[in-house]
């Protein structure tokens, strides 16, 4: 592993690692949800006080809508945040393939025979990229749009025939 | 008279003004007659000559680089895009010419609110649409009047030629002395309205259920002309202020006259008038106070201003119609006649409607609405 | 049904700007009318009360209608392209934001066939004149509530995508300054938003549920109905023009083939600009009677502005000067919003002085001073921006001798308008006034003359438009040669349907 992982990037850079590779697959994110979460709440406290205040000179109906406001802007970190810090990694060493995914929150850990793996391009709602094993089948790719989907299945599918 | 004297300030423009004509553009401000105004004019003078000074520099410096650094002259960019010590300075130099400015404004902002002391303390109500005057303190306490906008409708519908006071002439003009210090307590009674005299530099919001004050001393004697400044519905261009300043004596004079008059007018209420005699005089009730929205046909300009032709109120039983006048309508432009308009006015105009487009009810008497006021 | 389910910013963009185009002609159509009336003293075209619906709609509408919506166009078409993102963050919010305006716009509209008319209030809808108002007035406050939510929704939108979708490397000192101009107004919307909702709320509730807020015979002041809605109301006026700023900003060194100059003091004095518009909010209301400091806080407060406004003007002339200029309809434009707007700004600064605004208050000066500031600085910094990306965006060039035409008859006719407003001002005749005293009739001859020719010159504008789209000449990658943010380097002209699609690397 190297820094890759810290700049937030949708360009596929297989790192070789012990006659394998790893990827990790993000979203591209400029902002940490701290970050977003100080801009967001910032704003929020702002409306609220200038409502406070009007609240205070006698102008109390400004204050509900400013709250209105700071829970539409609460939906919106929560939207964002949830998935800001999506990923996947998948790294293929010693003949297993492994798939770590997290998706908005949740982190889950899959490992399968690489041998046995094969990589399917779907075309329902749009294209999806599948990891089918024996027993199981494993979406991913979701971080990556449509275009750079289909090159991340081709390169997949080329690096697991090797 | 007001484009006998144009100052120019914006200079290169001053060929454009026309001086010594009746109507002569009019392109600055009106001869100042109070210190405040003068105060204004020449702040204002100041002002605009550093604007000018300021605005041709930068802009010299924007023409030049349009003229001789293009590309067409074959003029190569430089590519420098910052330098610390201009940037300072262009920040800290306006900074300090707002600070040179700040200092004389700040004195005239202290005296233009310094109302303490007047000589002459006199109330002003916007009503739509129209000025209330009551002199509250000094020479004149307790005359009281309602001015009104005297120019003709014919005149502003254009069936006649207009006058040279167009839009700017009342039936009764406010009547101040020359060199007192007069101050000027301004509220409204439905609306804001603004009460303005452009040559005393005195203006104020009139804020119903407030009491704001400015106050003005004016220097020459002169009739000056001013207009209502904040919306106050339809005729808001219709309701123009005229103060006629005059020295003492004849400001004595004055009052002595309109005491008398007041007297005179002053009806007993409790005589009862023929029915003819309360309609002519309900006429001109009408058309000095109802005309503008409920309109010469009593058809009014629904919903707003609904009509009288017809009305259920007006062909209603009298104490009804009675307290409409003397009340209002909370909320509407129909305003409470009673502080307004005497017994007898209210009684001739409520008949005048009654008897007028087809409506036949009773006629009101003075003493019914003696009775009805509160 | 592509247009109205689209969830793409460059389609949202281009709905953004027709629509504030059909409004600028509908509030423009409004503005002939009130000019008409006002070509001769007395009353000939219409009563007053029409008048007063007129100029009253022609503000919301320029206003909410055209100026916003066209700014929120550029930033929807302009934000994703310069800082490498493949769309707006919340793409499905941004079809509704744009949706909400139809909706408003039909309102206001409306409000006119209502028994009573629209409201003749005033853009400015003080109370208690309001309370009088007919049906059309609680359609107006619908309106404005409806306008209200779009632009919320709109903001957040922005501040989620500039704050999160910027490409690698694109940090927030090197954002093009017109993405900064709007991540700041973004701000200002949301922070003066609610007030607006508020303030138009409680005339709803002073109208129909028996409240007082405003009103002094429940206890109420119908002078806290100006403060709620100039803190609103001022902040607007930057929300107008900071984004106006940022168009500029991208097209004075394109056009000079220089970079700009004091990019940092740039970012800063905008910063600077927004946070003082909350601080100078009773400076329109000088003449209620506040008490003597109130009055000289908000004084010294809005001379403040001047400090950050000039440095703004002072770097746009140094990215100017020595630079390599050339003359294309942008770049007119942008001359011309320079030299305007800082007259406006100018006449700004004398109205911030109280016993000078006391004098002008709510006369012509007061028109003319706003209109050099919102015509000649927003609407002009959007031809500027209209004429330079509408290569990158149709994919054709527009006629670039129309264009000029469209330029110099444009800055004409509008100080033809405006500038003998000051002169009417100073003499003093008051605003929202249908008839006038004989002596102001000379300027308002004039005055009107230069409304109908504006109008008639947006028609050329519109022919223009029509024409780049239809058969303009093929627009190659980088029409402009000193254009330098990344919708130029990096995205072919016409730009594709979905863009950066892979963010781009910025070094």
């Amino acid at each position: 592993m190297d820094g890759s992982q810290n700049i937030p990037r949708r360009e596929l850079a297989f790192l070789d690692e012990r006659g394998g590779f790893s990827l990790t697959l993000k979203r591209n994110c400029s902002n940490s949800p701290a970050g977003f979460a100080c801009a967001c709440g910032a704003l929020a406290v702002a409306a609220l006080a200038i409502g406070t205040g009007f609240a205070l000179a006698g102008a109390w109906l400004v204050l509900p809508f400013a709250g209105l406001e700071a829970l539409a802007l609460g939906a919106a970190f929560v939207l964002y945040a949830r998935h800001a810090a999506d990923y996947e990694r998948i790294e293929l060493g010693a003949g297993r393939l492994t798939v770590e995914v997290a998706d908005a929150q949740r982190s889950a850990r899959y490992e399968l025979d690489a041998r046995r793996v094969q990589v399917c391009v779907r075309n329902e709602h749009g294209v999806r990229v599948v990891l089918r094993g024996p027993k199981e089948e494993l979406e991913v790719g979701r971080n990556l749009d449509a275009e750079a989907r289909l090159r991340f299945a081709a390169e997949l599918d080329k690096r697991l025939r090797i | 008279m007001r484009g006998t004297r144009i100052v120019s300030v914006l200079a290169g423009l001053a060929g454009l003004a026309a001086s010594g004509a009746a109507h002569a553009i009019a392109w600055y401000f009106q001869t100042p007659v109070s210190g405040i105004a003068r105060d204004i004019d020449q702040l204002h003078q100041v002002i605009m000559w550093l604007i000018i000074v300021i605005f041709v520099g930068v802009f010299g410096f924007m023409f030049w680089a349009c003229y001789a650094h293009r590309k067409s002259k074959g003029h190569r960019a430089e590519q420098f895009h910052e330098n610390t010590t201009v940037e300072i300075l262009w920040t800290v130099i306006p900074a300090l010419i707002l600070v040179i400015i700040a200092w004389p404004v700040t004195k005239t902002v202290i005296a233009q609110k310094d109302t303490a002391a007047p000589e002459l303390t006199i109330k002003v109500t916007g009503y739509q649409w129209k000025w209330g005057y009551d002199y509250l303190r000094g020479e004149g306490e307790g005359i009281s009047f309602v001015s009104m906008l005297a120019t003709p409708r014919e005149q502003i519908e254009g069936g006649a030629r207009k006058g040279e006071n167009y839009l700017l002439e009342v039936d009764n003009e406010m009547v101040v002395p020359v060199g007192k210090k007069i101050r000027v307590i301004v509220t409204a009674a439905d609306v804001i309205h603004a009460w303005w005299v452009p040559a005393f530099g005195a203006k104020q919001d009139a804020i119903p259920g407030f009491l704001r004050d400015t106050w003005f001393r004016v220097d020459r004697p002169g009739t000056y002309r001013g207009q209502c400044t904040e919306l106050c519905g339809k005729e808001h261009g219709f309701m123009p202020i005229v103060v006629r300043a005059v020295p003492a004596e004849d400001y004595t004079k004055w009052v002595g006259e309109r005491k008398q008059a007041m007297a005179a007018v002053a009806e007993d209420p409790s005589k009862t008038w023929k029915v003819d005699e309360l309609v002519a005089r309900g006429e001109k009730v009408y058309a000095a106070n109802c005309v503008a929205c409920h309109q010469a046909s009593g058809r009014g300009a629904p919903p707003a201003f609904p009509p009288l032709a017809g009305s259920k109120v007006v062909n209603g039983p009298e104490p009804g119609q009675i307290d409409v006048v003397l009340n209002g309508r909370p909320n509407t432009a129909m305003q409470a006649f009673g502080k307004q308009l005497s017994d007898t006015d209210i009684a001739a105009v409520i008949t005048f409607t009654r008897k007028s487009w087809g409506n036949k009810a009773s006629e009101v008497q003075p003493a019914e609405v003696k009775a009805r006021r509160k | 049904m592509r247009w109205i389910t689209t969830t793409n910013h460059k389609d949202i963009g281009t709905l953004y700007l027709w629509f504030s185009f059909i409004m600028f002609s509908v509030g423009g159509l409004m503005a002939v009318g009130i000019r008409m009336e006002l070509f001769s003293p007395g009353l000939q075209v219409m009563d007053p009360d029409f008048f007063n619906q007129l100029t009253t709609m022609h503000g919301l509408i320029m206003v909410f209608g055209a100026i916003m919506p066209v700014f929120v166009g550029f930033a929807n078409w302009q934000i994703p392209m310069m800082i490498g993102a493949p769309d707006m963050a919340f793409a499905r919010l941004n079809n509704w934001s744009f949706w909400l305006l139809p909706f408003a716009a039909t309102l206001l509209v409306l409000s006119f066939f209502m028994p009573g008319g629209a409201p003749g209030v005033g853009w400015t809808m003080y109370a208690p004149l309001t309370v009088q108002m007919g049906i059309g007035m609680d359609l107006t406050i619908f309106a404005v509530h409806i306008l209200g939510m779009s632009s919320i929704l709109g903001s957040i939108n922005i501040i989620t995508t500039i704050l999160n979708m910027r490409a690698p490397g694109m940090t927030l000192m090197k954002m093009p300054l017109f993405v900064w101009t709007w991540l700041i107004t973004a701000y200002l919307l949301v922070a003066a938003m609610p007030v607006l909702a508020g303030a138009v709320t409680m005339t709803l509730t002073d109208r129909h549920f028996g409240t007082s807020f405003f009103n002094a015979a429940g206890g109420g002041d119908p002078v806290l109905y100006q403060h709620v809605f100039w803190f609103f109301g001022h902040p607007e006026v930057y929300i107008i023009a900071l984004p106006g700023f940022g168009v500029i900003s991208q097209v004075i060194p394109a056009f000079s083939r220089k970079p700009l100059f004091g990019y940092a003091s740039m970012v800063y004095a905008t910063s600077a600009i927004a946070i003082i518009s909350f601080i100078v909010w009773a400076h329109h209301m000088y003449t209620v009677g506040m008490p003597v400091t109130g009055q000289l806080f908000f004084m010294y407060a809005t001379m403040l502005v001047a400090v950050p406004t000039g440095v703004k003007v002072f770097n746009w002339v140094a990215t100017m000067w020595k630079g390599s200029l050339t003359f294309e309809t942008p770049m007119l434009f942008a001359c011309g919003f320079l030299f305007m707007f800082t007259l406006g700004g100018f006449t700004g600064l004398v109205l911030s002085l109280v016993p000078i605004d006391i004098q002008v208050h709510d006369t012509y000066y007061v028109v003319a001073h706003f209109h050099y500031v919102m015509v000649a600085g927003a609407l002009f910094a959007a031809f500027a921006g209209i004429y330079f990306w509408i290569p990158k965006w149709t994919g054709h060039m527009y006629n670039e001798t129309l264009g000029k035409i469209h330029f110099w008859l444009t800055l004409v006719f509008f100080n033809m308008i405006f500038f003998v407003q000051h002169f009417l001002g100073l003499a003093g005749m008051p605003r929202r006034i249908p008839d006038y005293p004989l002596m102001f009739e000379t300027w308002n001859k004039i005055s009107s003359l230069g409304a109908f020719g504006m109008g008639l010159a947006q028609l050329l504008f519109l022919y223009v438009v029509i024409d780049c789209i239809r058969k303009g000449a093929p627009a190659p990658q980088k029409p402009w040669e000193g254009a330098d943010s990344l919708e130029w380097t990096h995205l072919p002209t016409p730009v594709p349907y979905h863009t950066f699609e892979t963010p781009p690397v910025v070094k």
